[in-house]
């Protein structure tokens, strides 16, 4: 034997194989691009005009209808006037953004006893109330139910599997847990909420309110997977219109709202600075949530800083590293004293905001006193003080993280006639005193 | 610094295998993993991210796997006290996972809890501490460290044990 980390890594590595086949062939690479540029559009135009609504509260399961073998034309007709074949090229699987191309009917693929199925759409209402056959549903308070009745058939070890999957304009915008049963051969029954437009597995999507047209996929599989007859939608489409969807599923509160400014690479001492406002969402991470959201953003005034001694900027400053040294220990600045904080855009574990603190003094982690002006993180190191935040549940265990991309001080306040300056006839909004500086240092060194 | 549809591409040409591997460590079963390597590099693309390189933007993606495969543990949990009233079915991977998990080493994975078998993945393939585990979960280590056992328990027979009992970091106590 190899060892538990080495023996599972060639497991892993065995199927991530089989996974980037399934990824390279097909389509998958001109689906993702597809979903990045209609991401884009949505953060740009969506968030503006309030649409944009983030995954709601469902388990992600992306169904695989036939899974690597795909449902094929040219099945087995029983000759039954209710079996039909499925004409045209229809998709490997039921996932988000890609057309609904099935036709209701069945599909028998092997020449076997497959049985019957049948079922029929209803809305539990939160009260408990169920309405057959709904045509509107509450999102929220109300909940589309598909309830399914099969006579089992099928050879030992087969599998009942089925999918709801929500339509609107021809292309699925939603995708209920795949939910799958043993073949008993017997009768049996089971109910299964339809999910929510916009519940695309763990992707966010926009699902506006409208009506959508929900379907039911149930196939019959052998116990390698291979399917042996397919049932779409045996009760008809369904179609509903579905209100407060975006009340249900509400905007992520660490989605961009701002077009990210465009960064300039320091010169010598100076650095490309940014207005921003502090943080006003309660978090354990404030300034990574606004960093995440796209701050700083361009419509944030802009000035320069000037700061000698900045060192390059690693995971170490998270720990005893400083990040900036100044030879002299009275060199003046406004920044200087100032309470100050150290993120970047990705910070591998612990506490994404380093907290650092002007000291002349010896930090915890020096055993001489250095005799320059230092920013650290040393024991009793302040840090900006924030009141949005939790303090009380934010402990963090902290590694001396590994750290990428562009690297921010913020400093809590602004050199305001420098401000004024750089931006003549500068229009504060706010008391400019209440606002921070971002500083951008580079990339993580 | 390439432009997001080079990333893409990049991504597509060179990180799928290890993407892959790391996304069905997770999540078992080709769909879920397929969809989640898709799911993380639109939403590492989707972002105006300050993206240098392939290798950054793997890194990236990686750690968005992690992160939203977390998510959908939570999500799953939510849903699942959302809807008292509904009848729990039994939620089967996809037909083509049941050919997968037909080896050992699939069968113990699978057999282990979701939380487990995330632990383990963080673990062995992307080398965190214990520590880091534990934030990334809302865990205490050592209920990390007790999936840490259960996945060793099922997977050893296997594959032998590395003897690298449950901690590798050394951790300061940070309050922000």
């Amino acid at each position: 034997m190899s060892g538990l980390r080495e023996g599972l890594g060639e497991w892993a590595r065995s199927h991530g194989d089989h996974v980037a086949a399934d990824l390279a062939q097909g389509a998958a690479e001109a689906t993702t691009r597809g979903r990045v540029t209609r991401r884009r559009r949505v953060r740009v135009g969506g968030i503006a005009s309030g649409i944009v609504v983030a995954v709601g509260v469902v388990a992600f399961a992306i169904p695989m209808l036939g899974g690597a073998s795909a449902i094929a034309p040219g099945a087995v007709n029983t000759g039954d006037a209710q079996v039909r074949l499925v004409e045209e090229e229809v998709p490997t699987r039921l996932q988000c953004d890609l057309p609904w191309t099935l036709q209701q009917g069945e599909t028998l693929h092997m020449d076997v006893a497959a049985g019957e199925v049948s079922g029929e759409w209803s809305v539990i209402e939160d009260g408990g109330a169920i309405h057959a056959r709904p045509d509107s549903l509450w999102a929220g308070y109300e909940t589309l139910e598909w309830h399914q009745h099969s006579t089992d058939a099928g050879p030992m070890g087969a599998m009942m599997i089925t999918t709801v999957v929500a339509v609107q304009n021809g292309t699925i915008v939603g995708v209920a847990p795949v939910t799958g049963a043993g073949v008993s051969n017997g009768v049996s029954e089971f109910g299964m909420s339809a999910g929510l437009p916009g519940v695309c597995g763990i992707d966010e999507a926009s699902a506006p309110d409208g009506t959508y047209d929900f379907h039911v996929v149930t196939q019959l599989v052998d116990r390698r997977g291979l399917p042996l007859a397919t049932w779409v939608d045996p009760a008809g489409p369904n179609s509903v219109a579905i209100r407060d969807l975006e009340g249900l599923l509400g905007p992520s509160d660490v989605e961009p709202t701002v077009v990210p400014a465009k960064l300039r690479e320091p010169e010598g001492d100076t650095y490309q600075a940014f207005v921003v406002a502090p943080p006003t969402a309660p978090s354990c991470t404030p300034l990574p949530d606004q960093l995440a959201a796209g701050q700083p953003g361009v419509d944030n005034l802009q000035y320069e800083v000037t700061i000698p001694g900045v060192q390059p900027i690693t995971g170490d400053v998270w720990g005893n590293a400083p990040a900036v040294v100044i030879d002299d220990p009275e060199y003046e600045a406004w920044y200087v004293g100032v309470p100050s904080a150290i993120i970047a855009d990705q910070v591998d574990g612990g506490n994404p905001t380093a907290t650092v603190d002007w000291t002349t003094g010896t930090t915890w982690g020096e055993t001489e006193p250095p005799g320059s002006l230092r920013l650290i993180n040393f024991d009793g190191a302040s840090g900006i003080f924030i009141d949005t935040l939790p303090v009380a549940n934010c402990v963090f265990t902290q590694p001396i993280p590994a750290i990428d991309g562009a690297v921010f001080l913020v400093i809590a306040g602004v050199d305001v006639a420098a401000v004024e300056a750089a931006n003549p006839g500068a229009d504060w909004a706010v008391d400019p005193s209440t606002m921070y500086t971002w500083v951008y240092l580079g990339q993580a060194g | 610094m390439g432009s997001q549809p080079d990333i893409v591409a990049e991504l597509y040409r060179h990180s799928l295998p290890r993407l892959g591997a790391y996304a069905y460590l997770l999540t078992g079963n080709y769909g879920d993993a397929e969809e989640l390597v898709q799911a993380a590099i639109v939403k590492v693309c989707a972002r105006p991210r300050r993206l240098p390189d392939a290798a950054h933007a793997e890194a990236y993606v990686r750690a968005t796997i992690r992160t939203l495969h977390i998510d959908g543990i939570r999500r799953s949990a939510r849903w699942r006290r959302a809807l008292p009233r509904l009848a729990t079915p039994d939620v089967v991977a996809g037909p083509a996972d049941q050919v997968a998990v037909a080896d050992a080493v699939g069968s113990a994975m699978a057999s282990l809890a979701p939380r487990a078998r995330t632990v383990v993945a963080m673990y062995y393939w992307e080398d965190l501490s214990v520590a880091d585990i534990a934030v990334a979960l809302s865990l205490s280590e050592g209920t990390v460290k007790g999936y840490l056992r259960d996945g060793r328990a099922a997977l050893a027979p296997l594959l032998g044990d590395d003897g690298d009992g449950d901690e590798r970091a050394g951790v300061v106590e940070v309050v922000l």
